[in-house]
């Protein structure tokens, strides 16, 4: 897994780039630069989905760690441009209602930049998507 | 310094006792991850995690919790918490996760819990 970061309008975007596995040390190194952008004031991230082609467990349990992180210091970590791999794995594990997830980075940047009054988790479609529920047998 | 882990069974839900500080080191959370695969590949079903020894979870502690919760989820199982202190469950409800993870006063309501759902999964 390899991290890319940049910053639009106060906003810490983290493109995630392979498999999220989150082994050790990609995880550590996840959770050092999002540690690291608060130190320095940042609340508000996104986290970039769209060059992995999945995510396990242990790949949404640093995920989730950043976002505990995050949220315990008031700020704020979206998802975007998730895989409709990873979003399976979101609905199943009901985490897409911790989660906000927009199809774009630039909507999640929209997003952070002017937050509605009640952030709201969950996906952010325009669209309606086919529920993993309607399908026969969700992928493993 | 790490955490203890002891596993038994109770009326087919797997009772998962953690004591210590959960600090999600890298290798607690392999470990226990690696544990709960297990225990999903033998093809167990529900799962208390009982946090009556410990006092105190940090994120990448709640990272493990979620790891296992998304691995038991992922094979069409149940699992929640029990006994968790006021410091965890401020923890679960600063997160937003307390809207994934249940989190029940003891042993007893958590086993109750996952009974009851048993009417309503195939």
């Amino acid at each position: 897994m390899e991290l890319r970061t940049r910053n639009s309008r106060g906003i810490e975007i983290i493109e995630l780039h392979g498999k999220v596995v989150g082994e050790g040390s990609a995880r550590d190194r996840f959770q050092e630069h999002v540690q690291l952008q608060m130190c320095e004031g940042s609340r508000k991230f996104v986290v970039s989905l769209g060059d992995t082609p999945w995510l396990n467990s242990l790949g949404i349990g640093m995920l989730v760690a950043a976002l505990a992180s995050v949220r315990n210091r008031g700020g704020e970590m979206v998802l975007a441009s998730a895989t409709s791999r990873t979003e399976d794995v979101m609905e199943v594990t009901q985490l897409h209602r911790v989660f906000a997830i927009f199809d774009t980075v630039s909507e999640a940047v929209e997003f952070l930049a002017n937050p509605p009054a009640n952030l709201q988790p969950g996906r952010h479609h325009r669209a309606p998507r086919k529920s993993v529920a309607d399908r026969k047998s969700p992928e493993k | 310094m790490g955490i203890e882990v002891k596993t038994h069974e109770s009326g087919g839900v797997e009772i998962i006792a953690i004591s210590g500080h959960i600090v999600g080191s890298a290798k607690a959370s392999q470990d226990f991850q690696d544990l709960f695969r297990s225990l999903v590949a033998e093809g167990k079903k529900k799962y208390v995690i009982d946090l009556k020894e410990t006092p105190w979870t940090n994120s990448l502690g709640v990272g493990m919790l979620m790891s296992a919760y998304t691995s038991v989820k992922k094979s069409g199982g149940d699992v929640v918490l029990a006994n968790a202190t006021d410091r965890i469950r401020d923890m679960l409800r600063v997160t937003r996760l307390d809207a994934v993870f249940s989190v029940h006063d003891s042993l007893f309501d958590a086993m109750e819990a996952l009974r009851s759902t048993d009417s309503t999964e195939s």
